[in-house]
């Protein structure tokens, strides 16, 4: 049975090692796969000064109780591997469920360092996003995470690193509008983790309320930091249009993967087209089949792409294909809508392969249909 | 000698039980004691107090005719769990107590009890704050450097919201 301190040692927290080790944790136990601790760290481990310190903490010479162990209580006296038992009942679902519910496991873990050492390897995958895209939910995970970061920072002591782990943040605009604590909160948490990719979901609301959210737009551009990737679902809303468009343009030096689901306004086309390191575009519901669209101008500036990734269509995909223009360009997506018609299939093929002919290094082409996913042309160059 | 069909167990303070040896069959640290060579006239049980050790030899007794397989990992909550009403004194014992029994249960190595004493102290545990969960274990042997102080910021409380 995997245990944490497998846990510790394949994310190489060393200092979880050295709690885990210093409560009893059996350095013999076996994961499903017969392993060690020792095998992972051997075998998963490049930086060898954390390899170190975890082989010298295996050492009993050097074995010693760590300094804030100065008492013996009673919460202190359970096994590590008959608390991680205890732990495993506070996951409702199966670990890295993607709706799974952190706060006891939190909660669990700010009682003690032990008690963190051991809920922390738990809690790896969901804290890496700990916002699932639920709305029932949202609001009062988005204040109550915020309490948790708070705590966090204060208590130096255990270094406690939820801060740092956050690495997904995703933003229900609709959830937020009338609710300033959620606001508040929010601004707060992507102040204190600077997430790498942010979510932008738009698509339930109205161009009043996104109107009426100007001053939380500004503050969320200004601690944007350095996110490199994008996700928008969007409705073509004017306001929608100035308030992402306001957003892209704060993480243009970072951005280099963008998803954009509906139709982006011109602003919003205009402050992608800015961005000169995206080398990745899925682009869903755009309108690509018009000519100079916002959409089109902007696949044409964006001359660093090497993925795209383009569906779902139904129409003439000429016009957006002409304008992949970048020299990077390694391969090419597309998924067509059931709907398609032979004729738009054919000229699509005909655009793709003279779009093979124009770049070097473009080493894949497909074109599926969405319904089951079927290749219905497949070029590996 | 012992009779090979029971087993004496002597708990810390010298008291002595002996039981039908298939009582503890689920036991791996009892199986592994009497698979092991040397004297068998009783097994020490260290750390157990009698009162504990009653409570689980009356366990072992009540599913001594069980006929499930042998619980591989206790931890594991996509296996199924069905409440056993015949575990209900285990669910309805004092924190401290429940604690013990969870020791002993480890120590004796009893998947089965093992894992009804954790579902039940994580159903304890759950939609509590910190300080809540730390009151249930001996709060006054905390060293304050062991704890986080909540006094002045929100908790996580259940589902998220705060509450002071």
């Amino acid at each position: 049975m995997r245990t944490p301190i497998h846990d510790a040692v394949a994310v190489g927290s060393t200092f979880g090692f050295a709690v885990l080790r210093a409560y009893g944790a059996n350095l013999d136990a076996v994961d499903e796969l017969g392993r060690i601790p020792l095998h992972i760290l051997l075998a998963d481990r490049t930086d060898r000064s954390q390899t170190t310190a975890m082989v010298e903490f295996c050492n009993p010479l050097r074995q010693q109780r760590p300094p804030w162990h100065s008492t013996t209580p009673l919460l202190y006296a359970l096994p590590v591997e008959i608390m991680y038992n205890i732990f495993a009942w506070l996951q409702p679902l199966p670990r890295g469920h993607p709706c799974i519910n952190i706060t006891d496991l939190v909660n669990a873990s700010r009682v003690c360092v032990a008690w963190y050492a051991i809920a922390r390897g738990m809690l790896d995958d969901a804290m890496a996003c700990p916002f699932p895209p639920n709305r029932s939910t949202y609001a009062n995970r988005i204040i109550g995470f915020r309490a948790l970061l708070e705590s966090a920072s204060r208590w130096t002591e255990l270094r406690m690193d939820y801060h740092t782990a956050v690495t997904t943040v995703v933003v229900f605009v609709d959830t937020l509008h009338a609710n300033p604590l959620c606001c508040t909160a929010l601004l707060q948490i992507m102040d204190i983790t600077r997430p790498k990719r942010v979510g932008l979901y738009l698509d339930n609301c109205t161009d009043a309320e996104i109107a009426s959210q100007m001053p939380f737009w500004t503050q969320l551009a200004g601690c944007a930091g350095s996110v490199s990737e994008l996700l928008i679902r969007l409705l073509l809303h004017k306001y929608a249009d100035n308030m992402v468009g306001m957003y892209i343009h704060a993480v243009k030096d970072t951005l280099s993967t963008v998803t954009l689901v509906g139709d982006a306004g011109p602003l919003t086309c205009s402050a992608l087209a800015n961005c000169s390191k995206v080398d990745t575009a899925t682009l869903f519901g755009c309108r690509l089949s018009v000519v100079n669209s916002p959409i089109n101008n902007t696949l044409a500036a964006l001359l660093m792409l090497r993925h795209v990734h383009l569906g779902i269509v139904d129409c003439d995909l000429s016009n957006a294909i002409q304008c992949l223009l970048g020299s990077s360009l390694e391969d090419v997506v597309v998924v067509c809508n059931s709907t398609i018609g032979d004729m738009a299939v054919e000229t699509l093929l005909r655009e793709l392969d003279q779009l093979r002919q124009r770049h070097p290094h473009l080493q894949y082409i497909s074109i599926k249909h969405p319904d089951s996913m079927r290749r219905l042309v497949e070029i590996g160059i | 000698m012992s009779d090979p069909a029971n087993i004496t167990l002597v708990t810390m303070d010298g008291t002595t039980f002996t039981v039908p040896s298939a009582y503890l069959h689920r036991s791996k640290l009892v199986q592994d004691w009497l698979r092991s060579e040397g004297d068998k006239q009783a097994m020490e049980v260290k750390h157990v107090t009698p009162f504990v050790l009653q409570g689980v030899l009356n366990f072992c007794e009540i599913h001594a005719e069980d006929t499930s397989e042998p619980l591989a990992d206790p931890a594991d909550p996509t296996k199924p769990f069905e409440a056993d009403p015949r575990d209900d004194a285990f669910r309805g014992m004092p924190d401290d107590q429940l604690l013990q029994f969870t020791m002993a249960a480890d120590i004796l190595q009893i998947p089965e009890l093992v894992r009804l004493t954790a579902q039940e102290m994580a159903s304890r545990i759950d939609g509590k704050s910190p300080d809540q969960i730390r009151a249930m274990f001996n709060p006054d042997d905390l060293a304050e450097e062991d704890v986080d102080s909540d006094n002045e910021m929100g908790e996580v409380g259940e589902e998220g919201a705060i509450s002071k």
